[in-house]
């Protein structure tokens, strides 16, 4: 019972400090009632909590800050304090934002009954399902890699509330990999501080809502995106494609066995979301959410970090080359984006200190300067072909059509106009994840014919999560555009056989 | 299959899911009666192919996902049991009684140096063993495990009849260490 209230409680503190997150950043419509506006959110607000606290705490502990049940419930109150302050005077000085389609002014304020009641039964199947998700984790064994690196780490924080040198400097301890960093151990060691005891059945379940809540949040962001009244049938395409993150089995396998790489990708694939809806509406909402998600997903595996760099700079490269349609110029748009990458590097940077001033490294690190060589690269022809016929089969097995489906929508936005900006965006990210991933394999000194069959079906998470989000959206986008335009009628087809 | 079959094999395989997709985008939007297929017919196809594409692959999803899960709520084991569940993946399950009796004679944030000789691994063993930890670096070990082996100085600590030092079985012990 303890447990249950522990973890409920931590859970909650979680959700209050994304709320006053999402308050401040205009993401929350005070128009609406208390109800409409709390409750749609609180998915987001979870996923925001982790996003926000867990960084800051990773900090702390760098320099030296014990991880306590008071050190999160100190951070947690002083985010949601400075939350509330930022928000009431957004609120005082210029009202609510509205992220609506085109201009800001004229986007209705909420959807029409048909999407409350497609919405309601989304929301309801969503969270049936999440529960389900929630009681058949709840016991799961520690196994495999969470057992030796995450787990590991993460009982050791619960247990000393620091860097134990024994495990974290240790380099044979942490499953050989002491320089991941660690935004899952401090979640479980949370975790396990609030419900009294070890509770790494119990993270399982945590680590299944925060895939849920990411679901959520995207669901949340394109429903806000594109809040014009939707058809049951427009609001049910994009919807299914948002949930099949959650459905995907590489993905959901993932969870149920602890690993990290379904939570840093998921985190990643809606920083990706956020920003591509920022590039798309100028949101600057999307734009602070984006920051946090981006920065929590750099701080849960050194492949999220990496990818998050690079969507950081495929932000930037699209922003530069596309200027948008207003005629705002560049500079309106690479300031907040280096506001988002000040503090990413602030939140990041600690722990690769902390790593550097301990000379840790990890076995799967390439040579670097010499793998940064493009001759040393392209002298490596037999590991990129190898990692190369891995990453497609790898991709086909467990992700099916997904990536011919990104690709088809890219290409049909980027062809007719449509939120042809962030198709950009998220093709440009899509590849650069792939390209990044194709140099890390084919120049790590760890042989291929052991990290290939390990890894590369959690790899491709890395740049595959992205996709039925960014799908979701676009297709969002076209089914909007395409109720907009003029209404299309299907041919008689009695007219071919009359001519 | 070799590397370069199976590598083009896959890229073909997306590359006809591609267009595959954009030829039913096509005649979905030949249906259409108005004029060529321009942005706005392109859309409206694009939505319907896309959209049956999405929710097909959902459908597709929703058995092996279920089952999964249906799975992992049947895998449940206790608290102690799931922490020790890697000694089972490694084949080792045999000495978890051993490692309980480690528990239950080392004191909670007791620092140890292990001799470790079979399975499991040096990761799985930390883990059970926390918040007990591994000797690191300068730290002294307050306490030696043999863990499938006796090292010789130990042996000859059993030898004597040492006081400091319990035998759980041959091969496994556990003596404290003195400075």
């Amino acid at each position: 019972m303890t447990a249950l209230v522990g973890f409920i409680g931590l859970n909650l503190l979680l959700i209050a400090v994304g709320m006053a997150a999402l308050w401040a950043a205009g993401l929350l419509d005070p128009a609406a009632p208390r109800w409409r506006m709390f409750l749609p959110a609180f998915g987001p607000a979870l996923l925001t909590g982790v996003a926000l606290i867990v960084p800051w705490l990773i900090v702390g502990l760098v320099l030296g800050i014990p991880l306590t049940l008071g050190t999160t419930a100190l951070v947690g109150v002083g985010w949601a304090l400075v939350a509330v302050a930022v928000g009431a005077r957004r609120s005082a000085r210029s009202g609510p934002v509205v992220m609506g389609v085109g201009s800001r002014h004229n986007a209705p304020t909420g959807p029409a009954p048909a999407t409350l009641s497609v919405g309601t039964w989304a929301i309801a199947a969503g969270c049936a399902f999440a529960a389900w998700g929630t009681v058949a984790l709840a016991q799961a064994p520690t196994r495999g890699d969470d057992a030796r690196i995450w787990s590991l780490r993460g009982l050791t924080l619960a247990y000393y509330g620091r860097l134990q040198p024994e495990i974290f400097l240790n380099p044979i301890q942490a499953g050989g990999h002491p320089v991941y960093p660690l935004l899952q151990p401090v979640l479980e060691a949370v975790l396990s501080r609030a419900v009294g005891y070890p509770a790494l059945s119990l993270f399982h379940t945590e680590l299944w809502l925060v895939l849920s809540a990411a679901v959520w949040t995207a669901g949340y962001l394109i429903w806000r995106r594109t809040c014009a009244p939707h058809t049951t049938a427009s609001a049910l395409t994009w919807l299914a494609a948002v949930a099949l993150l959650a459905m995907v089995p590489a993905a959901v396998n993932n969870v149920i066995i602890g690993d990290a790489d379904t939570t840093g990708s998921v985190l990643l694939g809606v920083g990706v979301l956020a920003l591509g809806i920022w590039i798309d509406t100028e949101s600057r909402s999307c734009l602070a959410l984006a920051g946090l998600l981006l920065t929590a997903a750099a701080s849960v595996k050194d492949e999220d970090l990496l990818g998050a760099v690079c969507v950081i700079l495929a932000a930037g490269i699209v922003v530069v080359a596309r200027p948008n349609h207003r005629n705002l110029g560049v500079r309106a748009h690479l300031v907040p984006l280096l506001a988002l990458t000040a503090y990413f590097a602030a939140l990041v940077l600690p722990w690769r200190l902390w790593l550097r001033a301990h000379h840790l490294s990890d076995s799967v690190e390439p040579p670097i300067p010499h793998a940064l060589n493009p001759l040393y690269f392209l002298d490596r022809g037999t590991q990129l072909k190898e990692t190369a016929a891995a990453m497609v089969t790898q991709t086909l097995q467990g992700w099916d059509w997904l990536a011919a489906i990104f690709i088809v929508v890219c290409l049909i936005c980027l062809k007719s106009g449509t939120a042809r900006r962030a198709a950009a965006f998220y093709l440009t990210v899509f590849v650069a994840l792939i390209s990044f991933l194709l140099w890390l394999y084919a120049t790590t000194p760890l042989s291929l014919a052991f990290l290939l069959p390990t890894s590369m079906d959690r790899t491709v998470s890395v740049f595959m999560a992205l996709t039925p989000l960014a799908t979701a959206h676009l297709l969002a986008s076209l089914l909007h555009q395409a109720r907009s335009d003029a209404p299309l009628e299907l041919k008689d087809p009695r007219v071919g056989f009359q001519a | 299959m070799s590397l370069n079959q199976s590598f083009w094999q896959g890229l073909a395989t997306v590359g006809l899911e591609v267009v595959g997709l954009l030829v039913a985008v096509a005649l979905v939007g030949s249906l259409f009666s108005t004029g060529r297929l321009g942005s706005h017919k392109l859309r409206a196809a694009a939505a319907i192919v896309l959209g049956v594409a999405v929710v097909s692959l959902g459908f597709k999803d929703l058995a092996p996902t279920g089952a999964l899960l249906v799975r992992a709520q049947r895998s449940s084991l206790t608290d102690r049991q799931g922490l020790d569940y890697c000694f089972d993946e490694d084949g080792a399950q045999a000495r978890i009684p051993f490692a309980s009796w480690l528990r239950q004679r080392m004191p909670a944030h007791a620092v140890y140096a292990v001799v470790l000789a079979g399975e499991p691994d040096v990761w799985c063993l930390s883990l059970a063993l926390l918040p007990r930890l591994p000797a690191y670096g300068a730290a002294r070990p307050q306490w030696l495990v043999a863990f499938g082996t006796i090292p010789p100085e130990l042996s000859a600590r059993i030898a004597r009849h040492d006081p400091s030092v319990q035998v759980y079985a041959p091969g496994f012990a556990l003596a404290r260490e003195t400075s």
